[in-house]
């Protein structure tokens, strides 16, 4: 009986599904010019959450797919954001595919935060072994830090930019960015005392 | 001017205007204690740049998605196609995404989008039914239904059976909802399935009462130390009689 009622419904999506498509042909120059200028920033954004290859890949042409088929519901303005936003969403839930019951800590902003500590310019990271370091750091960054900061500082984009792409108030953008370099700052302070010992 | 830590991030991301700008820089060249948090927020912003690889979209994943493209744009110009260009998915995970990605694009026509929350309700409510993945224990027995949870979660949820009000029990999962786990109380009303997502309330989930997409509906409430929310294609009217039943359960 539950089957029958299911069974209906889904044809009731398919439906309402073809009702949202028009003839998506003649919008797919349009698509390219668009969005697809802003595969490198996808690509780059779903490869520092997923940390490698393949994920992002396979992230980035379902978020492609997604966003292609509903390019409808594009208003104009920033494609890049927009775009991002879709490679968010789509990773966040292909991660939930992922780890469906897997048990994990809820985000807690505050027990993130933490205080910069006094450095002086002898600190400055110059060689190869600080490079690598501050990357590893901004790998172990917890995803919700890394990605704002990979979206500022390697995207270069503006709070408001960020908020529309992720959907956090300014504020929250702002705060969550803070706490990011302090976590970030600490961790390559924690390197630098290991290495001293 | 006095310190103001905070605004020095958003000077070095550029975020100020000329006046807060100029403000800004006058009390950095006077305060030494901010002028060393400028200069070591500088330097961790051009170690990042330094250190961090731009990682550019592989060539053959471009080319794989303009193909993926091509298929897709022929396949929706032809609307019977339809069926060949999904083949190689699983019709369940294509509905999904649709009706999931759907959810999001229309809601930038809109003033504001939904939070990644309420669109997470919302795939784990389609998810459990196209998955064939309801129930993790079957039962109309809230007596056998509540027990199950205990050890799996760490909290008990207020399992009711509302079976005399129309709204009978099937059973209950665990679910994976904003990075927590929760207990899915699933319902059927009629020939629908309604999921009520709850754990305990906190603050910070404070979301909108209602929201109604492509046929879902969402209503959220909250009663003594636990959250509700609850998802189906049923009226929302039969979702706040839902509602109601669980309210005035309570209340005796
Ligand atoms: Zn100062």
């Amino acid at each position: 009986m539950m089957e029958l009622g299911f069974l209906a419904r889904t044809r009731e999506v398919e439906n309402r599904v073809d009702t949202l498509q028009p003839a998506l042909q003649p919008a797919l120059a349009t698509f390219e010019a668009v969005v697809l200028p802003h595969l490198d920033a996808a690509y780059n954004l779903a490869r520092w959450l997923a940390r490698n290859e393949q994920d992002a890949e396979d992230v980035v042409q379902e978020a492609y797919l997604r966003a292609f088929r509903f390019f409808d519901g594009y208003r104009g303005g920033d494609g890049k954001a927009w775009v991002l936003e879709i490679v968010r969403n789509t990773y966040r839930s292909w991660l939930r595919r992922q780890s469906r019951y897997a048990s994990a800590e809820p985000f807690d902003e505050m027990a993130h935060s933490g205080d910069f500590q006094v450095y002086t310019q002898e600190d400055a990271m110059t060689s190869d072994e600080e490079r690598s370091r501050l990357r590893s750091c901004l790998e172990k960054l917890p995803e919700e830090f890394r990605e704002v900061l990979v979206l500022r500082e390697l995207e270069e984009m503006s709070y408001r930019e960020i908020s529309e792409t992720s959907g956090l108030a300014i504020g929250t953008v702002m705060s969550r960015l803070s706490r990011a370099r302090k976590r970030l700052e600490q961790c390559v302070r924690r390197y630098q005392r290991e290495a001293a010992r | 001017m006095n310190c103001v830590p905070d605004r020095i991030e958003a000077y070095i991301d550029d975020e100020l205007d000329a006046g807060e700008r100029l403000a800004l820089e006058r009390h950095l060249a006077t305060c030494a204690e901010c002028s060393s948090t400028h200069t070591r927020l500088l330097e961790q912003k051009i170690a990042i740049k330094a250190a961090a690889p731009y990682y550019a979209a592989p060539p053959e994943l471009r080319e794989s998605i303009r193909t993926a493209l091509q298929r897709a744009a022929v396949a929706e110009s032809r609307p019977a196609a339809q069926a060949a260009f999904w083949r190689p998915l699983a019709i369940a995970a294509s509905l999904l995404l649709v009706v999931s990605i759907g959810w999001n694009v229309r809601s930038l026509a809109t003033a504001r989008p939904p939070s990644n929350f309420v669109e997470s309700l919302l795939d784990d409510h389609i998810r459990s039914l196209l998955a064939g993945h309801l129930v993790d224990v079957p039962s109309s027995d809230q007596h056998t239904v509540k027990p199950w949870f205990a050890g799996k979660l760490e909290f008990s949820p207020d399992v009711k059976n509302l079976d005399a009000e129309g709204f009978p029990l099937v059973g209950g999962r665990i679910e994976y909802i904003a990075g927590t786990r929760v207990a899915a109380l699933v319902y059927r009303h009629r020939l629908h399935v309604i999921n009520v997502f709850t754990w305990p309330a906190e603050s910070s989930q404070a979301g909108p009462a209602q929201v109604s997409q492509h046929g879902y509906h969402v209503l959220h409430w909250t009663s003594g130390a636990m959250t509700y929310w609850a998802v189906s294609d049923v009226a929302m009217a039969d979702l706040e009689l839902l509602r109601k039943l669980y309210l005035d359960s309570s209340a005796q």
